[in-house]
């Protein structure tokens, strides 16, 4: 922490406000300056990371058939075999009509599964975040809402999610629908908890003091209670990031046709683990941008904070 | 005022006074189950205008007292009334200044003085003038886009006091609202809340302090609060503005040794 983020008492009116100054251009962004920075010893662990996954390939090697650990150029080799995933169009042939897969369509095949997994990782979350904040501040709110919801909410937290998605699969089939439900069950369940927790932490005196100054309770809540309990929101606003792709890939790995978790789950039934590998790391590059645009956004609408 | 019921003293046709307590009690029950009477059977007027600051040895009522006017707590026993009518709940109509800070962090100091009127309806262009006012006033016309985080203890308490005034209520309650500032500051604020309550006009000041000088500086009366009861009420007829000259004179000495021999003849050295 700098020392002129907080004006100490000391300071002359003229060099408080230099720093107010500084600090509007740039507050809230210490955080993101760590992340970007990349430390000498992050390079050698992923290294060291690379060298390990190569050495297991060569030690484990082909064993019943199949890789157990597919070779670093396996991974990358594997890549044409995105193109069964992709039914045709824009150029490039499905192979299920017995066309040649081409690099195009591979392309093709990955993009479009990662962008149906991506939107519907964002709609779930979305949607989970809305609700479960939502349900949280209506507990809050009203003694009814508190005494129905309690005791189902706690009883779903309690389930083991995994568990759930035959349920959710049996509620909504294989629609698309129910696949955002239980990303949006996975992540609102999260959030609620959180802003139960966060909403009691909210000093009484910002309740007192907003109602004294003429807020109605509707008013106090949206403009005080809730960007006073926010912050406190904000650790679990980027664990649901992660959540909700797993969530994505579970259900998809259960019942669609196409994204990323349908791909796992066709790749392992052939027991490619070289586009399993592959898939993995495509999902970890973009849970990692979903995460760092999360975390900046939320650096940025928490830049007041002290 | 006629038909209300709390327009107690004085005629008909006078104005109720800014604040009445008849006979409040206020008893807590403890997690314990037992039971603490925090204020005990208190009577008090307070005209309009009138400044009034409380005095009393710590844990002895005086927050408790300040709730039940504010509103934020009900009375065991006794009625309260603001402007002859009964207190029922917190209400713009009496500014509250917390001793803790209560600045919104998430809202510029522009913006958090003109929450209340925001919270009032308040047209967009009159809020604008009152709000650049405040700030005037307060000397912080140059800090109107900062963030709360971004000023020092000093500046907070101007911004805190600023937003309260602005919201123009009938009455100011204060718990304590320049504690941990030093001499100095202190009395540039002191001197900022009379210019406000001045430019107020015909609003009334509820102020515990923990100072008797304080008192005597700000108040036109000052009250001792001793085990939940109001044992001293005493007037500060000095002429304002005051100095440190007068708050140290004969005539404060006198008031000043009624108000601290309730503190009991201690051993001060
Ligand atoms: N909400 C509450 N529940 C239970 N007891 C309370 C509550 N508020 C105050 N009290 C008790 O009432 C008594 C009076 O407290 P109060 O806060 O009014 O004192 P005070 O005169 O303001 O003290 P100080 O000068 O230290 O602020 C204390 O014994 C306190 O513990
Ligand atoms: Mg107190």
């Amino acid at each position: 922490m700098r020392s002129q983020d907080h004006g100490s008492g000391s300071n002359t009116r003229s060099s408080e406000r230099g720093s107010s100054r500084n600090d509007a251009q740039d507050g809230g962004s210490a955080a993101n300056k760590r992340v970007r920075r990349i430390h000498p010893l992050a390079v050698l662990s992923f290294l060291a990371i690379i060298a390990a996954w190569q050495a297991s390939s060569v030690i484990l090697g082909e064993t019943v058939g199949y890789k157990r650990v597919p070779g670093i150029e396996d991974v990358v080799r594997s890549f044409i075999e995105y193109a069964g995933y992709w039914q045709g169009g824009l150029g490039a042939e499905s192979t299920r009509t017995g066309a040649e897969p081409t690099n195009w369509g591979a392309t093709l095949g990955l993009g479009h599964n990662t962008l149906v997994t991506m939107l519907r990782t964002i709609a779930g979350y979305t949607i989970g975040v809305v609700t479960g904040i939502g349900l949280g501040f209506l507990i809050a709110w009203s003694k009814t809402a508190r005494g129905l919801l309690t005791f189902p909410a706690h009883l779903a937290r309690m389930m083991p999610l995994l568990a759930m998605i035959p349920l959710f699969a049996l509620w909504f089939g294989d629609s698309q629908f129910g696949v955002l439900t239980f990303i949006a069950f996975a992540v609102g369940i999260l959030l609620f908890a959180i802003t139960i927790n966060a909403i009691g932490n909210v000093p009484l005196h910002y309740w007192q003091y907003a109602r004294s100054l003429g807020a109605s309770p509707l008013r106090t809540y949206a403009r005080v209670v809730f960007p006073a309990a926010f912050p406190q929101l904000r650790g679990g606003l980027l664990l649901a990031v992660a959540f909700s792709w797993s969530a994505a890939l579970a259900a998809e790995f259960l019942g669609q046709q196409v994204g990323l978790g349908h791909v796992l789950q066709s790749a392992l039934y052939y027991a490619s683990t070289d586009v399993v590998a592959l898939t993995g790391l495509v999902v970890i590059v973009f849970a990692a941008v979903t995460y760092l645009a999360a975390n900046k956004t939320l650096a940025w609408l928490t830049r007041w904070a002290e | 005022m006629q038909g209300v019921d709390g327009s107690g003293t004085g005629s008909p046709i006078d104005p109720p006074p800014a604040i009445e307590l008849r006979s409040v009690t206020k008893t807590f029950v403890l997690e314990s189950g037992e039971e603490l009477t925090a204020v005990r059977d208190a009577s008090l007027t307070v005209a309009r205008g009138e400044f009034v600051c409380v005095v009393g040895p710590s844990g002895h009522g005086k927050s408790t007292l300040l709730n039940l006017i504010a509103g934020f707590i009900e009375p065991s026993n006794g009625e309260i009334f603001v402007n002859g009518k009964p207190v029922e709940g917190p209400g713009p109509d009496r500014g509250v200044v917390f001793q803790r800070d209560t600045l919104f962090l998430w809202r510029r100091v522009a913006a958090n003085i003109s929450f209340g009127l925001e919270a009032r309806g308040v047209p967009k262009q009159e809020r604008k003038a009152t709000v650049e006012r405040y700030l005037k006033t307060v000397g912080l016309e140059d800090f109107a886009g900062a963030w709360p985080r971004q000023l020092s203890g000093g500046m907070r308490r101007r911004v805190a006091i600023a937003a309260v005034f602005a919201n123009e209520p009938d009455v100011f309650l204060m718990d304590k609202p320049f504690v941990g500032l030093d001499y100095l500051r202190r009395a540039q604020l002191h001197k900022v809340l009379l210019d406000l309550w001045a430019e107020g006009g015909h609003r009334a000041v509820f102020m515990i302090t923990h100072d008797v000088d304080e008192a005597l500086a700000l108040g036109d009366r000052i009250l001792v609060v001793k085990e939940g009861q109001i044992v001293e009420d005493v007037e500060v007829a000095l002429p304002r503005p005051r100095s440190t000259y007068m708050i140290t004179g004969e005539e404060a000495s006198i008031i000043r040794r009624s108000v601290v021999l309730h503190f009991g003849d201690l051993e001060i050295a």
